[in-house]
This record gives C-alpha cells, sequence and structure tokens, in this order.
C-alpha cells in the first residue's frame, strides 16, 4: 500500500489558491463597508443547534408523503423565479433609468366616471438630473405636463394651461429627490412584492432583448394584483413590467412599464435644455434655501409632525430626524401638559419578522418654531438591517397618534459624511452656539457603543425624552402644498383624522 | 495573538480590520471546504467570500464569540449546500455575472500537489474537516479539535484515519491511470 503523503506535500497541495488572498481580502472587506452582507438572510443553522437541526430533520422526513403529493402538483405550476433574487440590488447600482409606459386612473367626465390611460415617460441619472412627466386630474380636466431639474435649476411646465415656471433648484434636494425615485420608489414599482414569491413564467423576446418572463400574484384586502416583469437575460434588469388588476376572469391592465432602459444616455438631446414650449408663458419663481427639505406634514389631535428621509448608518443603524410637537394654534385639552407625554414606537417591517428598534438621541436642532430630533434607530436584535425592510416610526399620545413608513436612503461614505454636515447647516433656520454638526464618524462610534451592550427585551411604546424645550412659537401657517413623494404619512385621532402638507411661508 | 472571541467583539463595535485579522485566519479552511465542492478555485473564492458576507451579517447574533470557527465553518457548509441546490435548480446565468477568467480544472490539477488536492476532496467530509482544519490553520490541533468538536487523542485518530484513507486514493488513482 502507498504510504500516506507526507506533511510538505500537504501544505503544497493546501498552498493551491493562496496566491489571491490579498486580493480577496481587500474585496471583502470593501464589500463589507459598502454593505453587501446586508443581501444575506440569517438561514443558516449554527454548531451549536445541532439538536435543533436533528429535530428539524425528524419533522421534514415526518413531511416527506405531503411534499410528495405537492411535487406532484408543482409539477404543473411554472418553476420558481430564482434568478429574479437580486434584482433589488442590481436596480440600486445603475446610472439611469430610463421607462415609458401608460397607467390607468379613474377619471370623470361630464359626470360620468369613466378609465382614463394616460402615457407617462421618467429619465432619472445620478447624480441630480431628473425628467419626468405629470398629470393631474380636477372635475372634468386632466392637466398634463412635465418637470425638469438637474442640479441648479428646475422647469415646471404645464401643457394645460400653457405655461413654464423655472426657477432656482437646491443640488442637494435635487440628489435626494433623485435618489428616492432609485432607491425607493421605482426599485419598488419594477420589483414591486417579495421575490421569491415570482415564479418564472416563460422566455419571450421584448423589446427585442431575449429575456425571462416572471410572474406574481397577490391578494390584499380582497383586491387581486398580478405582477408580471421580464428580465433580460443579457443584463439581468428588467425590460418591460406589467400590472393587472382584478379578478382572474376580468383582470385588466393597470399599469405597462413597457419599455425599461438601464445605463443608457438621454432618450432625445434637448431633454436637460430647460426650454419651455413656445407659445407658452414663462415665469421665474424663487424658493427659499430651506424650503425644500421641510418634508410633509401631518397633523391631528392637535399636534403636528413630520420625518425626513432616512439615512442608513452602515445597515446597522438608521438616521432619522423627525418632530413632532403641539401645533402653534391648538389649546391643549389636557389642564397638564404632562398628563398627555409622546411616546415614539419604531418597528423595521418588510423582512422575514416585524422588529421593534430603539432610538437614541444624537442632536436637537431648531427651525423657526420648531425643534427637529436627529436619533439613530438600531434594532433591539441588533441584526442588520436588510434592503426590503421598512421603517414605521408611529407616534403616540393620548389625543393622536401619526405613523410615518419609509426605507432609508444608501450612500458612499464619502458622500454620506457631506450631505449630513450639509444637512444640519443649511437647512434648518437656526444654528446652535459653539455646536459642531454632527459627523459619520461620530454616529459609527455612537453606534458602535450601542452594538457592544447586550441584547435587552423591546419596549412597546417607549416615552420620549426630549433634550431641549421648545422655542417660543412665532408663526406658522399653511400656505401651499409640494408634493413629496417620501413618505406615507398616517394619521389618526380621537376625534377626527387628517394628513396635512404643509410649508411654512419665512417672513 | 489575538482570541477570536476578542476579534468577533471588535468586529461587532465597528472595527472591520478585526474582520480582517479573522479572514486571514480562517479564509483558507473556508476556501478548502468550498473548493471540495466546486473542485473549481474562481468558485470556491466567490463562495468563500459569500461565507464571510454572511458570517459578518450575522456576527452580532453569534452566542459564544469563543465558537467562532465552528460557526464560520457550518456557515460554509450552508453555503455550499446552497451552492449545490442552486445549480440543480437555476441553470439561468447572466453573462455580465460570468467570470471573465475562470480557473481550468484541468491547470489546478495539472502537477502532483494539485492531484492531491484534488483526491482530499474525495475523502469523507470528517476526513477532509480534520485535513483542512490542521494543516490551514499552522497544523494548530487545538483549533482543529473545535472545528470538529473532538477531543485532542479522538482528532489525531481522525487526521491519522484521513491520511490512511488519502493515501488509499491515490493509490487507486495511479492503478487506474494507464
Amino acid at each position: 500500500m502507498k504510504s500516506p503523503p507526507s506533511d510538505e506535500d500537504l501544505r503544497q497541495a493546501y498552498s493551491v489558491g493562496d496566491n489571491e488572498h490579498h486580493r480577496l481580502r481587500q474585496e471583502l472587506l470593501t464589500a463589507v463597508m459598502r454593505g453587501d452582507h446586508r443581501q444575506f438572510p440569517q438561514r443558516f443553522v449554527g454548531p451549536g443547534r445541532k439538536w435543533l437541526a436533528a429535530g428539524i430533520s425528524a419533522i421534514a422526513a415526518s413531511l416527506l408523503i405531503a411534499a410528495g403529493v405537492w411535487l406532484f402538483f408543482a409539477s404543473v405550476a411554472p418553476a420558481p423565479a430564482y434568478s429574479f433574487e437580486g434584482l433589488r440590488d442590481r436596480l440600486l447600482k445603475v446610472r439611469s433609468l430610463h421607462v415609458t409606459g401608460w397607467t390607468c386612473q379613474t377619471i370623470t367626465v361630464d359626470g360620468q366616471e369613466k378609465i382614463g390611460k394616460f402615457p407617462f415617460e421618467l429619465y432619472l441619472e445620478r447624480p441630480s438630473r431628473f425628467w419626468h412627466t405629470w398629470n393631474g386630474h380636477s372635475p372634468d380636466e386632466v392637466r398634463t405636463g412635465y418637470r425638469v431639474m438637474d442640479g441648479s435649476r428646475q422647469l415646471f411646465v404645464s401643457h394645460t394651461d400653457k405655461t413654464a415656471i423655472l426657477s432656482e433648484a437646491s443640488p442637494v434636494r435635487v440628489e435626494l429627490d433623485v435618489e428616492v425615485a432609485f432607491q425607493i420608489q421605482w426599485t419598488q414599482r419594477l420589483t414591486g412584492g417579495v421575490p421569491t414569491d415570482y415564479r418564472l413564467a416563460g422566455e419571450e423576446v421584448v423589446n427585442g432583448v431575449r429575456a425571462l418572463r416572471y410572474e406574481c400574484i397577490c391578494a390584499a384586502e380582497g383586491k387581486r394584483t398580478r405582477t408580471v416583469i421580464w428580465v433580460s437575460l443579457e443584463t439581468g434588469f428588467p425590460v418591460r413590467s406589467a400590472e393587472y388588476l382584478g379578478a382572474k376572469e376580468t383582470e385588466f391592465l393597470s399599469q405597462l412599464n413597457e419599455c425599461i432602459e438601464t445605463n443608457g444616455p438621454p432618450p432625445r438631446p434637448d431633454l436637460f435644455s430647460f426650454q419651455s414650449p413656445s407659445g407658452y408663458v414663462v415665469e421665474h419663481g424663487a424658493e427659499e434655501p430651506g424650503t425644500p427639505f421641510v418634508p410633509p406634514m401631518a397633523m391631528g389631535g392637535g399636534r403636528e409632525s413630520a420625518v425626513r428621509e432616512l439615512f442608513s448608518i452602515d445597515d446597522r443603524a438608521i438616521l432619522v430626524c423627525w418632530m413632532n410637537q403641539p401645533q402653534p394654534d391648538s389649546k391643549p385639552k389636557l389642564p397638564d401638559a404632562q398628563a398627555d407625554p409622546l411616546k415614539i414606537k419604531l418597528e423595521l417591517s418588510g423582512g422575514s419578522a416585524k422588529r421593534p428598534c430603539m432610538q437614541v438621541p444624537v442632536r436637537v436642532q431648531h427651525d423657526q418654531d420648531q425643534v427637529w430630533h436627529w436619533s439613530l434607530v438600531v434594532p433591539h436584535d441588533r441584526q442588520a438591517i436588510r434592503l426590503s425592510e421598512v421603517l414605521a416610526v408611529r407616534f403616540a399620545s393620548r389625543e393622536s397618534q401619526m405613523s410615518f413608513e419609509n426605507c432609508p436612503l444608501h450612500f458612499e461614505d464619502s458622500r454620506l459624511e457631506k450631505l449630513l454636515v450639509h444637512l444640519q447647516q443649511k437647512t434648518f433656520s437656526e444654528q446652535p452656539e459653539g455646536e459642531s454638526p454632527f459627523t459619520l464618524a461620530d454616529l459609527r462610534k455612537q453606534l458602535a457603543e450601542i452594538l457592544a451592550k447586550p441584547v435587552g427585551l423591546p419596549p412597546f411604546f417607549v416615552p420620549v425624552v426630549m433634550r431641549a424645550p421648545s422655542l417660543p412659537r412665532t408663526s406658522a401657517s399653511n400656505s401651499r402644498a409640494r408634493t413629496f413623494p417620501t413618505w406615507g404619512a398616517r394619521c389618526c385621532t380621537s376625534r377626527r383624522a387628517s394628513v396635512g402638507r404643509r410649508l411654512r411661508v419665512r417672513s | 495573538m489575538e482570541q477570536d472571541a476578542t476579534l468577533v467583539a471588535q468586529t461587532v463595535a465597528g472595527n472591520s480590520a478585526a474582520f480582517g485579522l479573522l479572514y486571514d485566519r480562517y479564509a483558507g479552511i473556508i476556501r478548502a471546504i468550498c473548493f471540495d465542492e466546486t473542485r473549481e478555485m474562481h468558485a470556491a473564492n466567490e463562495l468563500a467570500q459569500e461565507v464571510f458576507l454572511r458570517a459578518f451579517s450575522g456576527l452580532a447574533k453569534l452566542r459564544s464569540a469563543d465558537r467562532f470557527a465552528p460557526w464560520l465553518v457550518s456557515i460554509a457548509k450552508y453555503v455550499c449546500r446552497e451552492w449545490r441546490r442552486g445549480r440543480r435548480r437555476d441553470r439561468h446565468q447572466y453573462t455580465s455575472h460570468v467570470p471573465e477568467t475562470a480557473s481550468s480544472p484541468d491547470a489546478d490539477t495539472d502537477d502532483a500537489a494539485g492531484r492531491l488536492r484534488m483526491a482530499i476532496t474525495r475523502l469523507p467530509e470528517q476526513a477532509r474537516l480534520a485535513l483542512h482544519s490542521f494543516y490551514l490553520n499552522g497544523e494548530s490541533a487545538e483549533i482543529a479539535r473545535q472545528i470538529l468538536g473532538l477531543s485532542r487523542a479522538g482528532f489525531y485518530k481522525a487526521l491519522e484515519r484521513a491520511r490512511r484513507q488519502l493515501a488509499e486514493i491515490l493509490q487507486n488513482t495511479e492503478e487506474t491511470v494507464p
């Protein structure tokens, strides 16, 4: 019999592949810093849970017969869409997105309700170019136009009124709008539903591209929706998507993203020329520097509340800037304001289960009569925050409950660092004397301290400890509405419910 | 040398350099486990990267930080299983995801070291792990026995058995090659 290999032979055998160690190490650490680890669900079983694994195996064995029956029926159904997974990640990395299509909406014409078909077009380009059509409805009238923005200008064109309003635009505001559209609105719109719910339904040529067709059917609150997405075999990006509503026999196409192009140039060379169509009346508008950063406001129960854009901090925490305070013109219903303390509940949803979170105060800033709180929100289980997870912020007092839901925005470290400082310095009316803005490094330090503490049991609603008293109120009024697509705000009170969007007029 | 538990705590606290040290310590064995599955170095490297990303993602959940090595190996086994299942059920691949320079199995097995490495992949799992964990961790029996969950004596028996089985495989290979 041949003698076993020597230690030296084995060492040499194991040295195969070592030459790439340094490069792979660099790549891994870069990926970790970039946050690539967030895509992985925690599904594996650790070695300390062998008994659990054995138990699961036993249950699995007992379910074998049932699985056999299921497989029999599943064999006639479309195959699962495994390659659909990761689509969201791929979409987050594109440079530009161009979509044309149409939506169906119910409109009233001559007092009669009917379904209208409205074409739309959108072009997004990082970091700050945004062109999109819009349409609005008023009784017996459909208003249409387009809006175009770049890092310095904004042109709002109304085809109905034959007017064009040209104004300056905040580069940071436009950048945030572009990222919200990229990372949240259109990524969700093109990949609606859970990836694993999609089924591979075939292969077709769409827009001249070979694509896999995926379908997902979901029914929520009695409404059936069928979403179809065609994903390019070559690039892995969607090239078309469609949404059907209604029961199987009577379903109708409610929205078609007919042509989706990624990483291409603007569809027309004059898209960002900021020239209004000929014959249109051109007006010049102006907006105060901080105004575009004031988010939609929810009001009810004598309180007002808002939450600005969220920022992901290393996928371990979410930076939230929120306000919730009594409305300036409301009278307290309770004799003692302390008897109605504000409580806050934070929860992540959209993952395998809902995860309660804690908030750690970072900084307080005043903007005229409003007090804004910067907080770090960290899941109680200290686990990484996944791309699909949505943060719900719920404020509760005796007179009102308000909730906001949104996903955090992700930025490269260098950009996030600058954005944080800009937002603190340029979008609030007052800067505390002797207090410098917090930085990304400050947040990381604070986050490291939080993560080092042992995991505790999550409380339900946590009383909010205000770090600074409210300033005396001066003026506040609802003057005009501005559409911010970022937040879904819900507000209900014990007497009446109202959702408001508010901008302050600065005198 | 810092203990695994210390490096794990530092990583959880946000020190990615500590994770780099853990990578230096265990990348070899994880790559070896992945190579056993894929028999192809490029794919093994990709899987190993995924194992470490998953480990980083779940590090805060690790109950006993001093059991990092066995925990990491269990992730590697899981990822390999997933890879195997994935290959069976989904044959779609995007051209942009195909590696530009995939290493050829023949190139890997051209020399004696390559042939020996391929022979190791044919060993039973316990034997492979015994060899990987011993020869890729500075021939430290302590870490190796932890990974295998054996006593020190038990580990040396497993190692000896693995070497004998490897000799048999090599002999059979030579007999079948004309």
